[in-house]
């Protein structure tokens, strides 16, 4: 596919006009999606895709235009060509855009992940005889993405990864479940083996009657995949500059000096995992680190260069959506032997579930707990929980209420396929906080 | 393309084929603060081959468009069926796939060529000026996205479906501040089946002055109060509460475990259709592809299903699940036509389509003249329920104060939570015609690998008795 567009974008920058400047996003994925329910095949997918997006500026005014990139070179040119006359078309009629982003030759990059893991037809063959004898549900992804830019400047980059996501849950007979999250570029039979007897020890405690809270304040310790679902929050209204000067964030009141977080909480984008690419949709480059929360201190918001235009700021290469793409949360000194005594008592939650913001101004957030959570007392697993909806402002749990974070971090892979394959995943530690409200 | 001569030409060995092609051209166009904004299209156009081998489906698709392309993505999927076959969760059989010919059309006055990009463009502009009533308003939006969609199915079985939609989603915004304090007001953003017949002018000025008018009023108003309150919904807030606790739970795929790890369970089960009281007497909920203009009205299903208006809840008992020929044939249960998919690259699902309210004999100042001390909550702000569609919360953008029969002060930030079913047995009076309103949303989510898909649920204002309500953060 990279030489595909490589050779569309040669042909189609010969048909801009002087005064015309575009750039090309490529997206594309090979990819077996095979759903499971107890540990069976339920539905099995081959997706070839590809799609390209067209920035095209004009005169100060610039339409985007997306449209299939296949693998007929003739049919994407010809596709191509059309969208070009489009974009002049509307780019005739639009009043003159004074935030309109500009596209410069930022350099070229380009990174290939190779991967080892096995074919589509030799995926079920390989986990039937691990798995058979569980209530398995959930989905194998597995093959390659590709993400590319070429401007008419001469600016090229391009990012490919193969790579496969095991996003599996276990039941118990009485449907209490645990979560298995298992990405990577290589297989190992053994890695996977180790993870799925660790998910059954956690399905054992789970086997025994669930314990019932009332409503009220617990100390909590959240695992780093529940900490995951509170930072991706933050992609929505939270982190972005044009959010804050929009007035739609819940970080107006850091913005705004009234409030602080807790000198234990540090945040940042690092692309140095090579996870995700560092390049944005208009092919400009992030910083490799960028802080945003360093300490309690808000450092920077994610800024776009159409808001770094629009609000007078200096841009940090943020996509349009200003959303995260690298987050990491720095560790703690919490040593994960000592977590359930730490703890003493109070409540394990290992995954949160539909996060969304109910009071934004305020930074306060609703969600529910899910999968294997439990009710800790002197340090000691005591049971299962009925889960429970919370209801908190981020400003308590990483602000006066959080007590510590663990001083290892992991990986989580992003794991959703809206339209096509994500890339990325967040990099965080487990959290200890007191006094977490829980409210149905 | 010729689809029909590709399919008659396919060298495979499967006990059923179909091939599916959608085309969609999404335009969207964003107007801020008095200038255009954001300007985009996006076009996606590609091929399901679907095909049945020893009781398995397999799905392989391409946007490539020719012949071979598809010739070698069905070699594909007949390769991965016969593969997986060996490892299947249910055994199905062509019974699934039954042969449908036939189209549909959504209804609509003006076709997006119609009005030229300068004229969309100014429309939404000048309505951002309108929604600007006040130096208070911070950030005015006007936002409309246009989808025309089109989908064909030719299968082995003789099936011939063509359905075009058109459908359109407008946002009006007007975020007013003050100190520390924001809040925003919409309009809701409707979804429905229509053209830009949407970007009148006078509608959309008499719209924006009061979504700009009620956001001032916002940032002055009183804080929503806690306790337990008899509670109004206006259409905007409660047709989510429909997709949320109803829709979800009832869909069978759910009930059947294949959504577990993703969006969740449901806590219906087989054996309660027919048997739960799922509500109030008062409550009928339908599955109905028939309402012109809403959102998810069509003829067939994604896999050729015949679609048929159906009572999924009557006087309060439930009746029927969300299921797909597939999903009923597992669970041995009635179900409806909703094997959907997003688009070409997905398999189908069952999904919700227009899931409504019947309306009731209560006109709204009846329903308000009846309460001595309640909540009057409008439009949808925040959502969460849990992964089996018990334990939700709520936030809308506006609310009035009920006091003695009759509506008082604005309230901001109003919230309320509670348990699915115990809130629906709670519901005291359904809305008449006049207060039913035809709602809907192009984003529901669901699904491995997820997908996105468009909804319609057309519901009365409600009243339920009793219900937690609460404000913002102290």
């Amino acid at each position: 596919m990279q030489n595909l567009f490589s050779q569309f974008a040669k042909d189609i920058f010969q048909k801009l006009q002087v005064d015309e400047v575009l750039s090309l996003s490529l997206s594309g994925e090979k990819t077996l999606f095979m759903r499971l329910n107890q540990a069976k095949i339920r539905q099995i997918t081959i997706v070839d895709q590809g799609s390209i997006k067209f920035t095209f500026l004009k005169n100060g005014r610039h339409i985007n235009y997306h449209f299939p990139f296949g693998s007929d070179s003739k049919v994407n040119f010809e596709q191509g060509k059309k969208v070009l006359e489009k974009c002049r078309e509307d780019a005739n009629q639009l009043p003159l855009d004074p935030f309109c982003p500009e596209i410069n030759n930022l350099g070229n990059s380009e990174e290939h992940h190779k991967g080892f893991f096995p074919e589509d037809k030799d995926w079920m063959d390989v986990l039937s005889p691990m798995i058979k004898d569980l209530d398995c549900a959930g989905i194998l992804t597995a093959g390659s993405v590709m993400r590319g830019n070429i401007n008419s400047l001469g600016q090229s980059h391009w990012y490919e990864s193969e790579n496969f996501c095991l996003d599996l849950s276990f039941y118990t007979p009485s449907q209490k479940a645990v979560k298995l999250i298992y990405a990577d570029k290589d297989w190992s039979k053994e890695l996977f083996q180790d993870k799925l007897d660790f998910s059954k020890e956690q399905l054992s405690k789970l086997d025994s009657p669930n314990k019932t809270l009332a409503p009220g304040k617990y100390r909590t310790y959240f695992a780093p995949e529940a900490v995951c679902g509170f930072l991706n929050i933050l992609s929505w209204n939270g982190v972005g500059a044009s959010s804050y000067y929009q007035g739609q964030s819940a970080f107006k009141l850091i913005k705004d000096g009234d409030a602080t977080l807790s000198p234990l909480f540090t945040l940042c984008e690092d692309f140095s995992k090579g996870s995700s690419p560092r390049f944005n949709s208009f092919g400009e480059l992030a910083p490799m680190s960028l802080p945003i929360v360093e300490k309690g201190q808000l450092k920077n918001l994610l800024t776009s260069t159409r808001s770094a235009k629009e609000y007078k700021l200096e841009t940090n290469y943020a996509d349009s959506g200003e959303g995260l793409r690298a987050p990491s949360i720095s560790t703690g000194s919490l040593q994960e032997s000592e977590i359930l005594k730490t703890l003493d008592t109070g409540l394990f939650v290992s995954n949160v579930h539909y996060l969304n913001w109910s009071d934004l101004n305020k930074g306060r957030i609703t969600g529910m707990t899910r999968y294997g959570c439990f009710w800790v007392e002197d340090g000691k697993i005591v049971s299962p929980i009925k889960d429970m909806r919370f209801d908190e402002t981020l400003y308590h749990f990483w602000g006066e209420g959080l007590l510590s974070l663990t001083d290892e971090s992991y990986l989580i892979a992003e794991t959703d396929t809206y339209d096509q394959r994500s890339v990325g995943g967040s990099l965080v530690p487990g959290m200890l906080v007191d006094n977490f409200s829980y409210t149905l | 393309m010729n689809l029909k001569r590709c399919l008659e030409n396919l060298s495979i060995k499967a006990d059923w084929v179909a091939i599916r092609e959608i085309r969609e051209e999404i335009t969207s166009r964003t107007a801020r603060n008095g200038r255009s904004d954001q300007n985009g299209v996006n076009i996606d156009h590609g091929y399901m081959i679907e095909v049945l081998v020893d009781g398995q489906f397999a799905y392989a698709c391409t946007n490539t468009h020719s012949e071979e392309a598809i010739h070698n993505t069905a070699k594909k999927a007949e390769e991965l069926a016969k593969k997986a076959s060996l490892n299947k969760l249910y055994s199905f059989t062509t019974s699934v796939r039954p042969k449908a010919v036939g189209n549909y059309t959504s209804p609509f006055k003006l076709a997006p060529s119609n009005i030229p990009t300068a004229d969309f463009v100014d429309i939404l502009v000048d309505t951002t000026n309108i929604l600007k009533v006040s130096d208070k308003i911070v950030n005015t939006i006007a936002h409309a996205m246009i989808v025309d969609r089109s989908s064909y199915m030719v299968s082995s079985n003789g099936s011939d479906v063509s359905q075009k939609t058109l459908m359109t989603y407008l946002t009006l915004a007007a975020t007013a501040g003050e100190g520390t304090e924001t809040q925003t007001r919409t309009n809701g953003s409707p979804f429905t089946q229509q053209g830009l017949e949407l970007l009148d002018r006078d509608v959309l000025k008499a719209t924006a002055e009061i979504v700009g008018k009620e956001a001032l009023e916002l940032l002055k108003a009183e804080e929503c109060p806690s306790g337990i309150f008899d509670l109004v919904l206006a259409p905007d807030q409660l047709y989510l509460q429909v997709h949320e606790s109803i829709g979800h739970p009832l869909e069978l795929d759910r009930i059947l475990g294949d959504e577990r790890n993703y969006a969740g369970w449901s806590f219906v089960k087989p054996s309660d259709f027919g048997m739960l009281q799922y509500g109030s007497s008062l409550l009928n909920v339908t599955f109905d592809p028939f309402v012109e203009s809403e959102a998810a009205s069509y003829a067939f299903d994604d896999v050729g299903n015949k679609a048929t208006r159906e009572y999924l809840i009557k006087d309060g008992l439930l009746m029927r699940g969300l299921g797909s020929l597939e999903s009923q044939e597992r669970l041995k249960l009635q179900g409806v036509a909703n094997a959907r998919v997003s688009s070409w690259n997905r398999p189908p699902l069952d999904r919700m389509a227009n899931i409504n309210i019947e309306p009731g004999n209560s006109s709204f100042e009846e329903m308000i003249s009846r309460i001595e001390d309640g909540i009057y909550m409008q439009t949808n702000k925040s959502w969460s329920i849990d992964d089996y569609r018990n334990k939700f919360q709520f936030g809308c953008e506006y609310a009035r104060r009920i006091q003695n029969g009759r509506l008082g002060a604005v309230l901001k930030n109003p919230n309320y939570r509670g348990i699915s079913v115990p809130f629906w047995k709670s519901l005291r009076a359904v809305g008449n015609k006049d207060t039913y309103k035809i709602s809907g949303s192009p984003y529901c989510g669901k699904g491995e690998p997820n997908q996105v898909i468009r909804v319609g649920h057309a519901v009365p204002t409600c009243c339920f008795e009793k219900i937690d309500v609460f404000g913002g953060a102290g």
